[in-house]
Parts: C-alpha cells; structure tokens; sequence
C-alpha cells in the first residue's frame, strides 16, 4: 500500500497490487490515476506540532498517518478523526501496549507497520514487533501491513508478504490476507468517500 | 513349518471374520488412516514457477539455485533448507525466468524466504505453483 517512490507504481501493478498510496504526492494533482492515493505521514513528538500539521491537510484521496514518538501523541492520535493509521516503526514500537491498545480499538484506529521496517529489524526489534503485533491481535486492532517500499528491491510481491507474516506471526492465511487487502482497502475507500 | 503356516492363517481367517463383523465405516475409516500414515513421509514436489530482478544478474542455472539455497538458508537455517531442497530444472536467462522444484510441504517457508532475496541484491518474484512441470512452464508464459 505504502509506496515512497511513485516510479514503483508501475510494479506494483505488475505485482499484482490493485490500489496503493504514494509519498510525496500533491493530491491536488488531476492526472492522478484511480488506483493511486496519496499519502502523507507526519512524524511528531508534540501535540501541538501535530495539530499545526494536521491543520488542512486531509484532502479527498488522501491517506494521513502518524508517526508517534511518545505517549501522549500516540494517545491524542488515536482517537484524530483526520488521522488514518498509525504507524508503528523499530523507534516508536515502545509505545504500543495494552491501554494503547484498547484505546486503538476504542476509536477503530488501524495499525500500520511497513514490511521494510520488519524485514530491517535486527533480532530484538524483530521480537518486539512480534510481541507487539500478537498483542493487537489479540485486541482486535485492524492490522496493515504496508509495504513502505523506496526502491523496487524492496517492493516484494503479495505472496511473498503474507507467507512471511504467517510464518511470522503464526496467524492463519485468512488473517493475514485482511492484514494486506481488506484493512487497508477499508481505509481507502474511507478516505475516498 | 507346518504350525508357522497353521498360524499365520489362522490370523488371517480371524482378520477376515472381525472385518464381515464390524461395521464397514469402521473398516473404511481404518484403511484411510493407514494410508494417511503411509504418506507422512512422503516427498510432494512442486514447482514454483519464478521471474527474477534485475535481469541478466544470474548466467547459469547453478548460479540461480545458489542464490536460492542462501536464501532460504538465511532465513529458515539449515534444517528448512534440507526439508525445502530448492532445484532449478528450468532456467531462461534471457527472459529473466526459471522453474524451481522443492518440496511441497514446505510451501510456505519458501515463499516466505524469497523476502530475504532482497538483502542479497536481487528480487524473486512467484509467478505461481504447480503439480507437474508442464504446468508450471504454462504459468511462466
């Protein structure tokens, strides 16, 4: 879903990926084709830097997610109607635990964590994510699994993903497959509307 | 070696008269389960039908499959890459393909290796898995 590149976008439908968002895009851009959104990810440490940031920047075909790198903005963020996932990386994964949670679920906030950040994880970060993630599954977080994808090395195909996050997270191919298609197509389809 | 022949058919008429007795789901179900504990063990080869990127970066096949078993070495260890046993039995250089036979039983755990191809400087991408050879040339177009 998450590409930084646009040049990937021709190989994300070669791929076989339908839809996906892009990095760095203008939305207001009208050659934009259907299957291609717009993202744009804030990285805050504060409130009101986030608020500053935030302020104007939902558009139509636009996808907000945050990175948050403490608690209280991770928090306030889980429950911004303007924000449409949070993201979770090796240096924010700290953050997300039982309340962070239980708040996420609350406000039906999805969890976005790019396949690039688990696949670069050294042996411990990569056992914090596992901890974490089967922790949001257990509490019913909606998962994404994005590919966060700047070169096409990086930009693997779908197949490849979910057998990883089911050997991985030792989770059935079912849910999996929401993890890479119906989490995120609901986020699109959100955020188009 | 008239008493060793004596039991041995013994045994079988008493085989032959507890099946005519029982019921024939029993026997049925019985049979079944035998037969699942006969292919326990059993190799099921399959073959992935692969592109690769960026082109040219394999000549031979030997190449393709090293870069294969270090792959899957990288990620599941030595224990998946014998289970896996990854064999390329059809390799297009120029069209960047190839066919490669593994065990079946161990479908995921391949598939899922192929994400650590990227930290070894090239991409494999699954075009799809098949039965038979014939098959999976098809797929490869």
């Amino acid at each position: 879903m998450w590409l930084k590149d646009y040049k990937l976008v021709d190989e994300a439908r070669r791929l076989g990926y339908k839809v996906v968002s892009v990095e760095g895009l203008d939305s207001g851009k009208a050659s934009l084709p259907p299957n291609v959104f717009s993202k744009v990810v804030v990285v805050s440490d504060s409130i009101s830097n986030l608020k500053s940031a935030l302020a104007g920047l939902k558009g139509p075909k636009t996808v907000v997610s945050v990175v948050p790198l403490n608690v209280e903005v991770a928090r306030w963020v889980a429950h911004d109607r303007r924000v449409d996932s949070i993201v979770m990386t090796s240096r924010n994964q700290v953050l997300f635990d039982k309340k962070q949670a239980s708040v996420m679920k609350y406000y039906d906030k999805p969890l976005e964590v790019p396949f690039t950040e688990i696949r670069g994880a050294t042996e411990n970060s990569l056992a914090g994510f596992v901890k974490r993630l089967k922790l949001m599954i257990s509490r019913k977080v909606p998962i994404i699994i994005s590919s966060g994808a700047s070169g096409i090395l990086e930009y693997h195909h779908p197949l490849v993903v979910l057998s990883f996050i089911v050997k991985l997270l030792d989770v059935d191919y079912e849910a999996a497959k929401a993890m890479l298609s119906t989490n995120p197509y609901k986020v699109l389809t959100r955020t188009a509307i | 070696m008239l008493s060793v022949l004596s039991i041995v058919l013994s045994g079988i008429s008493l085989v032959t008269v507890l099946v005519l007795l029982s019921d024939s789901t029993v026997v049925c179900k019985a049979l079944t389960w035998f037969m699942r504990a006969r292919k326990v063990g059993r190799y099921r080869k399959r073959y992935l039908a692969i592109m690769y990127y960026p082109p040219g970066r394999f000549k031979e096949t030997g190449e393709l499959e090293k870069a294969l078993r270090s792959v899957v070495m990288r990620s599941f260890g030595v224990v998946y890459l014998a289970g896996i046993d990854p064999k390329v039995v059809y390799f297009d250089p120029g069209g960047s393909k190839a066919i490669v036979k593994f065990n079946g039983r161990f479908k995921v755990e391949f598939l899922a290796s192929l994400a650590a191809s990227s930290e070894l400087g090239f991409k494999v991408i699954p075009v799809g898995i098949s039965g038979t050879f014939k098959s999976a040339k098809k797929k490869l177009g």
